[in-house]
């Protein structure tokens, strides 16, 4: 839970790209992330999400995958993802 | 249209959806299980809608599990998918889980704090939707809806479209004020009763000989707002049988005869419309009530549209285009409803076959006019046609003998419908209610011929009546009508 949004600018190869996170423009460093950056990034910029939320990456062929906190993937501008929360019931 | 956080927000839910959530939600283990309904939104003056479409059971220990933060959750990747799924379908998106109690519930600190933590995320996935959660107990519903941009509302009730029609609120109504002008019949279904009629909205399609007596007893029940459809006036054959009407709305001293032929053509189109005698009959029986009249056709858009925030539909119109509008209301917009009709049948040779009256009704999942094969395509096509072409087409048969019709008839089924109607709304049936579609016979020769029960079948995959028709689509579909 250390990371920034400037670490995670150090981390990617440099050039800025803007995904989707739940449908919201989030602009980052691409191309390799990792999920907590993604999700860092999409917070520092408004998207109303928390850290420990499940990130998915929505694939063109309609299928989800799970993004690990730790987890690298390449993104560019057509990358969408999924960030939720389980629903807590009492 | 917009969302409005002021309107009022009430959920339907089909029968068998319905069912089959509660014995989910109520196995009899006294345990919290959870689920989320895919409902479509429709808007109207009378409030929003949300007509549930879609029903996915969390399964215990798999999607539904211990909690990190409250005693049960969820699961993420349970969310991800049912928010993507109702997104795909341009749903709105129900977190659904129960609780101990009986005829009231609310939300736990702990459930309110889930929605503000993410539901926010989960109303930017949908694109702006409707995201909500609804916590039931066997009698009671409380639901929290987020709405697009920053208004949030409490769900008013939910209503159950089943037998008998089954509304769910948060906690139960405080009693309503006696009204003495229906102390008599609210000595049978009480003040709530009373106030349940007040509050509903009836269309009814078609004011002839059937639908003018639903008027008169929608009216008299004490039913505060009625939508009256019927394209045609009145004309002298009409009195023996339109409640209400008099002679001089056929305009005899024009229509005679007698009468050259330019002004009876006058007095045919001066002749008063069928729905403003049955206005006139309903202000009559009540002053207060609210009328709604079309002198218009059922078939075409504008018309079918006024009745998407009924709460019930009578039709009483006799042609199969009027059949295929009210079927795909029922089905699509929640609405239950029953077709009534008398026939006469009449050989070639003048003699009468078959006398009876119908009664069919109809609800959300519950069998379909389509799906039983009343609604026939080659007489549809035929009902397509201008009249032109249909008096070139159905040259063998003389159409200016119009089928014989009997109010005694009319009244056999407008009865037995309305009261099925009364004893829906008012709770007065068992929850083990067996609807049936009812003929009566009354010349049949055998005793037990005289009244007839039919099972409805329903297709599986009906275009109409099923979840992979137009169930719960809403405005997400046309109406089978003309522009
Ligand atoms: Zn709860
Ligand atoms: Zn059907």
């Amino acid at each position: 839970m250390t990371s920034t949004v400037e670490q995670a600018t150090q981390v990617g190869a440099g050039h800025q790209v803007t995904i989707t996170v739940n449908t919201k423009a989030v602009t980052v460093t691409g191309p390799r992330l990792t999920g907590l950056q993604i999700k860092e990034a999409a917070i520092a910029q408004g998207v109303q999400i928390e850290l420990d939320f499940l990130l998915s990456e929505e694939l063109p062929s309609g299928e989800t995958r799970i993004v690990g906190d730790a987890d690298e993937v390449t993104v560019n501008k057509h990358s969408k993802f999924t960030a939720v929360a389980g629903d807590d019931n009492s | 249209m917009a969302s409005s956080p002021m309107s009022t927000w009430t959920l339907r839910l089909p029968a068998d959806l319905a069912r089959q959530l509660m014995t989910h939600l109520f196995p009899g283990d006294g345990d919290e299980h959870g689920a989320v309904i895919g409902a479509t939104v429709v808007q109207t003056d009378r409030g929003s809608r949300l007509l549930a479409r879609r029903l996915y059971l969390a399964r215990d220990g798999i999607d539904y599990v211990a909690g990190q933060r409250g005693y049960r959750m969820l699961t993420p990747t349970f969310v991800r998918d049912r928010v993507l799924q109702c997104r795909n379908e341009g749903l709105a998106y129900l977190a659904v889980h129960c609780h101990g109690g009986t005829t009231s519930v609310g939300f736990s600190p702990a459930d309110l704090a889930s929605h503000e933590r993410g539901y926010p995320a989960l109303r930017d996935i949908l694109g702006d939707g409707v995201v909500g959660g609804l916590v039931f107990t066997p009698q009671a519903v409380a639901g929290d809806l987020w709405l697009p941009g920053e208004g949030r509302v409490e769900l008013d009730h939910a209503l159950v479209a089943s037998w008998p029609l089954h509304a769910m609120r948060a906690a139960p109504l405080p009693a309503p004020t006696t009204d003495l002008t229906y102390d008599r019949q609210s000595r049978l279904f009480g003040d709530r009763g009373q106030a349940i009629l007040a509050g509903q909205k009836v269309g009814v399609i078609g004011v002839g000989g059937a639908g003018s007596l639903i008027v008169e007893y929608l009216a008299r029940l004490g039913v505060g707002h009625l939508v009256i459809i019927d394209p045609d006036r009145i004309d002298r054959t009409n009195l023996p049988r339109v409640v209400g009407s008099r002679l001089s709305d056929a305009r005899p001293w024009l229509t005679d005869p007698a009468r050259p032929e330019l002004l009876r053509a006058l007095g045919t189109r001066l002749a008063t419309p069928k729905v403003r005698v049955s206005r006139r009959v309903a202000r009559q029986a009540n002053p207060k009530i609210k009328i709604e009249t079309l002198q218009d056709d059922v078939t075409r858009d504008d018309v079918a549209l006024r009745l998407i925030d009924c709460d019930y539909l009578f039709l009483a119109a006799d042609s199969m285009q009027a059949r295929l509008v009210f079927n795909a209301l029922v089905h699509q917009y929640l609405i239950p409803g029953v077709q009534v009709g008398a026939k006469v049948q009449v050989s070639r040779d003048g003699s009468v076959t078959d006398i009876f009256s119908v009664v069919r009704p109809v609800a959300p999942g519950f069998g379909c006019l389509w799906c039983n094969q009343l609604v026939n395509p080659a007489k549809l096509q035929e009902e397509a046609l201008t009249a032109e072409q249909l008096r070139r087409q159905r040259y063998v048969q003389d159409e200016n003998v119009h089928a014989p019709s009997v109010i005694s008839l009319n009244a056999v089924a407008v009865a037995h419908a309305v009261d099925d109607y009364l004893l829906r709304v008012t709770g007065l049936l068992p929850v083990t209610y067996e609807p049936r579609w009812r003929e009566f016979h009354p010349a049949a020769p055998a005793p037990l011929d005289r009244v007839r029960s039919q099972i409805p079948r329903k297709e599986e995959d009906c275009s109409e009546c099923s979840d992979a028709g137009r169930l719960g689509l809403g405005t997400r579909r046309r109406l089978p009508t003309r522009s």
